[in-house]
């Protein structure tokens, strides 16, 4: 059962990919930004959302780290990659991770897509940059008071994303984080019983 | 003593504090450090008498702002580890040791992203009071909250063990009463404010301390780069005799390095003691600005954590000051040799701030577990959980003073997974839980079971020795990477069960 529906869902997959005749990538960014339209949908019984995406990268990313842990049981060309691998499916396991708690049912991430790109392609750049730029010396010149490699991890990992993020988030909140309609619909679906699940009192 | 193999150095273990610290018997030092135990004292007498119900003393009558959020969520984050333990990680593996810190540039957004908005949505709908409340609103599922609530209790123990000793070694360092003497003073102190105010005093305690960590770490790292000649300076010197403490991995392995990352960046959603915080914020549109005032109030703090570590390294290697004894002399010695004895004092009296606003919420959340979670697991709830609440903190942070006096290599191991069994225990079924609803109830329990028995298993083999882990691998790590690949396994596996376990107000609160 569980590996005919692994082929079915398989097979829409490949059945909208030649139907679409759509560049993959085009799609499923727009997906992301929730501009896709329902008639630009291909039409088969299953279709990606941005938290289908988000998923997906998640779990990519976590086999990823996995697969980064285990090069380093194995023979020492092997265990060289590891870091390469963590570098970039670690911040796509942060991101997506942030996007599975952004994405709002039937609209995408609006118009967080961009910062999240641009953080992952800080976090991964700064990071690889970190493994392939030269090592420094008594002589290298500083960037900001401190060697390059150095200057660009603290800048592209730390401050950029830790002065960016916590503003998208404020400039963003009243529309499409948390609005008074959404507030009042979650408090309209307030049960009866308000007690947590499963308790019932008794006397000690 | 930190263990510091460097590439073999476990995420866990770099934040623990268990070494003894230089004497800072001088007599301001003293009287600043009696000072603020009074304030301390002060504030919990007030919170005592405003504690009225369980809900006042677990979640703060779901009645504190934005600012105090924000602030005690930092301090509760924070612990001694970022005055002491910290700076001389830097001071000895270098850049390396950034690692720990710098995911904070995202961990409070995607907190506020993934965490905040869902758990306090929750409170909105039902009646919480803990983690494991949400879990088991989630997955409508008592032997999720069961088991969550016993990874939370084996944690806590641990943690708190491992900070009650760093709390004791600080009291020692300024008072001198001899290390035993000490832990019992630090216990009885923070157990005074929190069994009387529960976690209304800890919240109003952790703003005032909160409040004195940064205004001491940014005072300190201008001292910190005043003295070693500016950032350049310190560049300078270092990269002129060790440069590879700057490289950006210092003298750590680049994955040991990326496993920091990964263990305190993701492993930050599952931290107890700081997301069950949410819980008790009185306006859930307050959300906006939480991830930018936290960021802020984190960023100065952490000031001390690279600048004191670099400075003391630089100042040391250019003759101006002589070798440590041991690297988390960094801070201690920097103080008394670099700055004014009123700001040293400060600075010492903030250490123990941020371990005990750290112990706070760890009892907190651990009587919370023993009263409330397990009882509920069982099919019962307790009638007076407030009573019960203050007992079991009691019980909770005398079993973990009792275990604080043991050997440093044991205290050491039971601290060393307590940040790894919350993260591999709550992350798949809460962060992700909360935002996917194709999560099952099996999953959920799975990925808690696999947490559980992993990180124990693991971390107690290698703490006897009969396997060692790969340069930059550990077992926190592992838990982690194994319990959210299972909750994905079995979620699918299960998945015709998805809906049937999610009740309509928790899917308006996943969709909202």
């Amino acid at each position: 059962m569980g590996c005919a529906r692994v082929l079915a869902y398989t097979g829409n997959w490949a059945a909208r990919h030649r139907l679409g005749r759509r560049p993959l990538i085009k799609y499923e960014l727009s997906m992301l930004a929730g501009r896709q339209q329902s008639n630009e949908v291909p039409a088969v019984s299953h279709t990606l959302t941005a938290r289908d995406l988000a998923l997906r990268a998640l779990i990519a990313g976590m086999a990823g780290i996995a697969m980064a842990y285990v090069s380093a049981f194995l023979p020492l060309w092997l265990a060289r990659l590891g870091p390469w691998l963590m570098a970039i499916v670690m911040p796509l396991t942060m991101c997506a991770m942030m996007i599975l708690g952004a994405v709002r049912a039937g609209r995408g991430i609006g118009p967080l897509a961009g910062p999240f790109a641009l953080v992952f392609l800080l976090i991964a750049g700064g990071f690889v940059l970190a493994l392939a730029l030269p090592t420094e010396n008594a002589n290298t010149p500083l960037w900001f008071g401190l060697p390059p490699r150095a200057a660009v991890l603290l800048c592209g990992v730390g401050l950029v994303p830790l002065l960016l993020l916590p503003v998208v988030y404020a400039l963003t909140f009243d529309l499409f984080i948390l609005t008074d309609e959404d507030l009042a619909r979650v408090r309209a679906a307030r049960l009866p019983d308000t007690k947590p699940t499963g308790a019932r009192a008794r006397s000690v | 003593m930190l263990h510091l193999s460097l590439g073999l150095l476990h995420p866990a273990a770099a934040l623990l504090q268990t070494a003894a610290l230089p004497s800072m018997s001088q007599p301001v030092i003293g009287g600043v450090a009696i000072a603020y135990f009074v304030i301390v004292a002060i504030i919990g007498t007030w919170a005592s008498r405003r504690t009225r119900s369980a809900a006042d003393f677990f979640v703060a009558g779901k009645g504190i702002g934005l600012f105090t959020l924000a602030i005690a969520s930092m301090a509760a984050t924070l612990s001694g580890f970022a005055f002491i333990g910290g700076p001389g990680l830097v001071y000895s593996v270098g850049l390396g040791a950034v690692f720990i810190v710098l995911p904070a540039a995202l961990t409070n957004s995607m907190g506020a992203w993934v965490m905040a908005k869902r758990l306090r949505l929750l409170a909105e709908v039902r009646e919480m009071m803990t983690i494991p409340d949400a879990i088991a609103a989630r997955y409508d599922s008592r032997l999720a909250q069961g088991l969550a609530a016993v990874a939370i209790i084996i944690a806590v123990i641990g943690y708190m063990a491992t900070n009650i000793q760093a709390l004791g070694l600080v009291i020692d360092a300024i008072f001198s009463p001899g290390l035993v003497a000490a832990i019992w003073i630090g216990t009885l102190i923070v157990l005074a404010y929190s069994v009387s105010g529960g976690i209304l005093a800890g919240i109003y305690n952790d703003v005032f301390q909160g409040s004195l960590m940064a205004l001491a770490s940014g005072a300190v790292f201008w001292y910190a780069l005043a003295a070693g000649g500016g950032l350049s300076g310190i560049s300078r010197t270092i990269l002129d005799t060790q440069p590879a403490l700057l490289s950006p991995w210092g003298t750590l392995t680049p994955l040991a390095a990326l496993s920091f990352y990964f263990v305190f960046g993701l492993g930050s959603l599952g931290q107890p003691h700081v997301i069950h915080k949410y819980f008790m914020l009185r306006d859930a549109r307050q959300l906006k600005w939480f991830p930018l005032l936290m960021t802020a109030a984190m960023s100065v703090s952490l000031l001390l954590f690279v600048g004191v570590g670099l400075a003391m390294k630089a100042l040391v290697l250019s003759g101006a000051t002589p070798a440590l004894r041991i690297p988390d002399d960094a801070t201690p010695s920097f103080l008394l040799l670099f700055t004014p004895v009123p700001l040293a004092a400060i600075v010492f009296a903030s250490v123990a701030a941020a371990i005990m606003s750290t112990v706070n919420s760890f009892m907190s959340v651990g009587a919370a577990a023993c009263t409330h979670d397990l009882p509920v697991a069982f099919g019962t709830r307790l009638t007076n959980e407030l009573k019960w609440g203050r007992i079991w903190t009691v019980v909770i942070a005398l079993v973990s003073a009792v275990v604080a006096q043991a050997s440093g290599t044991l205290v050491a191991f039971l601290g060393i997974f307590g940040w790894g069994l919350f993260a591999s225990t709550l992350v798949p079924a809460l962060a992700v839980g909360l935002n996917w609803a194709g999560a099952t109830r099996a999953g959920a329990v799975s990925s808690i079971s696999t947490g559980l028995v992993v990180t124990l298993s693991l971390e107690t083999m290698a703490y006897l020795k009969l396997f060692a882990f790969p340069s930059g691998v550990n077992a926190s790590a592992i838990a982690l990477v194994s319990s959210m690949l299972v909750f994905f396994a079995v979620s699918w596996f299960t998945r015709n069960t998805a809906l049937s376990t999610l009740a309509p107000d928790v899917r308006a609160v996943m969709e909202a």
